[in-house]
Parts: structure tokens; sequence; C-alpha cells
């Protein structure tokens, strides 16, 4: 039964692979039977998971004003006014988070690890990928 | 409400909509109307063109499905399946019954998350009078919820052949790089299974909702198969009694370039035409599986169909006829001895079609001896359908009456412009250096 998702959004290149690249950090990891691990294209699918999840921690990329590698730590209602990257097609992790809540979900399910590129074509530092798998597992570690 | 008072037909009208929302790409509209008469009635696409068939020349075969594919996210196994079956006519690849059957069940993940996409976040509220997705799911949250499953589940098809959903890498030249393992096709058939009631209350649901009436006179041109819903593999064939091979294509279709898009116009034996669900079922209903001819005539459809907006119910019995025939396929599924075909790349020319969400989708790859791309030629829906698409718009504006206020008629328009899901991006799929813009 799974308790938490822990989904990476992004896609195989650029500076945009950082959610791939934390959830591939942690695969390697031992982390609680109950914690699902998953790599996502496209955050319009992350809608149904956080209706039926418990608890949901997203990783992404954001395109900030730096410094480049700083973590914000987000909350759903931070979201609107967050610069995060746009997804394509019109349903970004901003419109999944908003559809999710406008049926129910409740505000405390979803945390948001964002950590500011700048850029797009930015090349990703392992330390950034460490320090964020790192901010995973103090999140499962604490209490929800 | 105002919509309904009536207007001086005779006034000038000058409405525009500076991007449309709700469809893929970036477009706009612009209608202008003088002394009762429209003047101007554009779909104007700006979205630059994309240089996919120039980005193809010079590339090896084995790299084009995995170009192809970034031509769009919502599509991309409309691409990789038209380039990589054009691409083995020249190999002279028979394709096997495995991987065609494979290859219709990932093809029908993508129909299922395009459509369900389509009918539960743009169209629907259309119809609803809601002004976005969000306002409806708070007074539709269960009708919502099933839509998303059944996107979901599209792409969990588009997963099991293909490796993940946006940009699949799953398929080459010959058949698949890889055979799903049985326990995996077990758990999405345990999913079809449940999905199959849900898909039938979806597609009640979308016949319900109150879609406009807008007959109109037009060309349904789709692939027509022997047996098989068109999909794949077939012939084109037109409710007005084309019948071609895929090779023939370029003999009946010809592009041009207006100055207000950078979107082609195609015109098939110089007329318009469309494509697009409602053309498939209007000219293959008979090759439902009989549950759903039953089903939809128990329903009160009934095809061929004039009405525009039929549309909506054409793609949600295509819902219905994704699981059922992937169910179909996957209960009897055998692990085959390798997952594609060998050939030996050689110099040609080769034609494709497919039927992707929006509508048919033609290529034509030009190899030379190595396996190379020496001129790639990909003609999406949504280009192909401008041309009726723009009719479609000055037959239903007319027929409302100028008399409505401008903000009923840019209303009716935009329906009329996501009643065809249309996918700005892909349509503009060319350039010339030099563009003449009219006066």
């Amino acid at each position: 039964m799974t308790d938490t998702l822990v989904a990476g959004i992004g896609s195989p290149h650029g500076a945009d692979r950082l959610g791939w690249a934390v959830i591939e950090a942690l695969r390697s990891m031992t982390l609680p039977a109950s914690v699902a691990l998953m790599c996502c294209s496209l955050p319009a699918e992350l809608t149904s998971r956080l209706l039926e999840t418990p608890r949901v921690i997203v990783i992404d990329a954001l395109l900030g004003s730096g410094p480049a590698g700083k973590i914000h730590h987000l909350c759903a209602a931070d979201l609107p006014q967050a610069g995060l990257r746009l997804s394509s097609h019109g349903v970004g992790l901003v419109d999944a988070v908003l559809l999710a809540s406008a049926l129910g979900m409740p505000a405390d399910r979803l945390s948001v690890l964002a950590l500011d590129v700048m850029h797009p074509e930015t090349e990703l530092d392992p330390a950034w990928i460490d320090g964020l798998a790192r901010c995973v597992c103090g999140l499962l570690d604490a209490p929800h | 409400m105002n919509t309904l008072a009536s207007r001086d037909p005779d006034r000038d009208i000058n409405i525009e909509v500076p991007l449309l929302t709700r469809v893929e790409g970036e477009g706009s509209l612009e209608l202008t109307a003088r002394n009762g008469r429209i003047e101007t009635l554009q779909l104007s696409i700006f979205e630059p063109p994309r240089l996919f068939e120039k980005f193809l020349e010079g590339q090896d075969y084995t790299e084009v499905p995995h170009i192809a594919a970034r031509v769009c996210g919502v599509c991309p196994i409309a691409y990789q399946m038209t380039s990589i079956r054009a691409m083995e006519k020249i190999f002279g690849v028979v394709e096997d019954p495995w991987v065609h059957a494979m290859r219709r069940v990932i093809y029908y993940g993508e129909w299922l998350q395009s459509h369900a996409l389509h009918i539960n976040l743009f169209a629907a509220p259309d119809f609803l009078g809601f002004a976005d997705a969000l306002e409806m799911a708070s007074r539709f949250p269960d009708e919502v919820k099933r839509g998303m499953q059944l996107q979901g589940l599209g792409n969990d098809m588009l997963r099991l052949l293909g490796g993940r959903s946006v940009h699949p890498i799953g398929l080459r030249v010959g058949g698949f790089h890889r055979a799903p393992p049985k326990h995996e096709v077990a758990d999405l058939v345990d999913k079809l299974l449940a999905a199959r009631d849900m898909v039938r209350e979806f597609v009640a649901w979308a016949v319900s909702l109150p879609c406009p009436v807008d007959e109109q006179t037009f060309v349904s041109v789709a692939i027509r198969h022997p047996r098989e819903y068109g999909l794949n593999e077939g012939r084109l064939a037109s409710d007005q009694g084309l019948d071609i091979d895929f090779a023939d294509y370029p003999r009946h279709f010809r592009e041009h370039q207006v100055a207000h898009s950078t979107a082609h116009y195609s015109m098939m034996d110089g007329r318009s035409y469309f494509l697009g669900p409602l053309a498939r079922m209007n000219l293959n209903f008979d090759r439902l599986p009989l549950e759903i001819q039953d089903f939809a005539r128990d329903l009160g459809l009934k095809f061929p169909a004039r009405n525009m907006f039929m549309n909506v119910a054409a793609r949600a019995l295509e819902c219905y006829l994704a699981i059922v025939d992937t169910l179909n396929i996957l209960q009897r599924y055998k692990l085959p001895t390798r997952p594609w075909q060998d050939f030996t790349p050689r110099a040609g020319v080769g034609h494709h079609c497919t039927e992707a969400p929006r509508g048919m989708i033609y290529h034509r790859f030009e190899l030379d001896a190595n396996g190379r791309v020496i001129i790639a030629t990909m003609i999406p829906p949504t280009s192909q359908n401008q041309a009726r698409l723009e009719q479609n718009l000055h037959v239903a504006v007319e027929r409302f009456g100028l008399n409505h206020p401008d903000d009923a008629l840019r209303d009716l328009c935009e329906k009329v412009i996501r009643n065809y899901d249309p996918c700005l991006s892909c349509s503009t799929h060319f350039l010339k250096l030099k563009v003449t813009r009219g006066e």
C-alpha cells in the first residue's frame, strides 16, 4: 500500500531532467516499502495521484532569479505564485494541482521541492541531485 | 445573460481572439463584418514553423522515429508510426501480425489519452457553460475524475509498449525494441476490464452534453480497412468515392500557403475535406465491434452524420473502441520469438498514412542506399483540416446570425474551432523563406 508518492517531473534532456535524476538517485537508496517513486513527463498525470495518495512529494526544476541550486520548499498554496517551469499543452504542475484541489485534494497533502536552475540549458550539478534526495528523505522521516 | 439580446446585424463587427485557449499551440481568430456580410473570418496560426522536415534530412533511418515523435507531445505515436511504416515500405518489410496488433494497441493508447483529455477538459466546459475545466470540476467532480482515469489508462497503454507516455521510445523500424512480459500485459488487461463499464458511462455522458446542432456539407476522408476500424493500415477513402493507395496521396492532395497563417491549407482534388473522429466514424461505423455499434444505436446515434458537433460523440465512441479492441488483442497475448523483423536498408521512396487522434496524417520519405533521409514530407491533420474549419466557421456564423452580440459570436467561433481538437503546433510543419503577405 503506497502512502507516499515521490514524483520527479521532467524530460530526458537539459536542466529539465532534474526531477528524473533525483528519482534515479532515490532508486538506489533504501526507502520504506510504502514509498512509490515515479518519473513523470506530464504534470496532468499527477492530478489523479494527488487524489488517491495520502502524501505526494513533487520534485521539479524552477526557472527563477537564482542563485542556481537554491531549493524552494513549496506547498499547494504557494504554487500559483511560484515561477515553476511551464509544461506542455497548457496543463502544467500548477494546473494539475489546482484541478486536484477543486476535486477535493486536502491542502496539506502536497509538498513541492523546486530547485532553481535559472536557465533550461544549465548543467546539473550532482550536488543538487544529492541535496534534493536528502530533502526527500528528510520529509519522509518527518511525521506527516 | 445578454447573449440572447438581438443586435443590428448590419453593424460593424470586429472580433479578435488574440490567443485561442484549450487548444494545443498558438493561434488567433479574426472576424470582421460590414453591412451584414462577413468580410474576414480567419483562423490565424502564428506558431513558428517547426522545421522538422529539414531536421530529418541527412538523418539515419534509426533516428527518424525519435525525431518525428518530437513534433507533438500529445500524438507522438502518429508521427513515429507513420514514418516507420513509410520507411518499412522502402525496405520491403511486410508487417508481422504480432507487430501489427501491438501497433494498434499503442495507437489506441494515444487515441484514448488524447480523446479523453479533449472531451473532459476542453470540450465539455464549452457545452456545459463553464469558463474552463477547473470551474467545471467543482460542479461535476465525478465526471472529471472519470475522464482523468480514462486518460491515465491511455497513458498506461502507451507505457506498456512505448516505455513512457510522452515521446515513447519503444518503437523502431521493423517492430518494437521490447515485447512486454505477460505479467505486465495481465496487469493492463485487469485495468481495461475494470474500465469497460466506465467508458460506456463516459460515452453516454459525452453524447448527452448539450452540443449545438451545426449541420454542414463536407467530404469525410479517412483510412478504410477491409476488416478493421481504419487506424494504421488500409486505403484512403472518402464518402465521395475516393479509394486510393497511400502512395497516390500526392496525386489528389495539394497544399498551399496563405498569408495569414504559418500552417498550410490542403485541398483534395481542389476541394476542402474533413478529417478526424467524425470523418472516421462516417466511413467506418460498420467496422466497429458489434457491441459498440449496438450501444451507439441505443444512444440514438446515427452515422454518417452531418452535424459537426457529432465529432464529440465520435471521439467518445473511439474511446470505447480503444478499450474493447485492446482487450481483444491483449487477452490473446503471446510472447513473440522476437518483437521486430530483420531487413536491409535500401534506397527508395515510401508513403504511408495513419489516423492520428485529430485525423489522417501522411508521410513520404525518400532514403538513400544507406538508409539516410534525402527528403521527408509530413502532413499533419490540423493543416489538412484548416480550409474546412474556416468554411465551417463561415457557415456556422451565417446560420447563427450576425444579429447576435459579439460575445456570443466569439463563443460560437471558439466552440467550432475546439470541436476539431486542433493541434496548432504540429500544423506548422513547413517553412518557405519568402512569404508574401496579403494586402
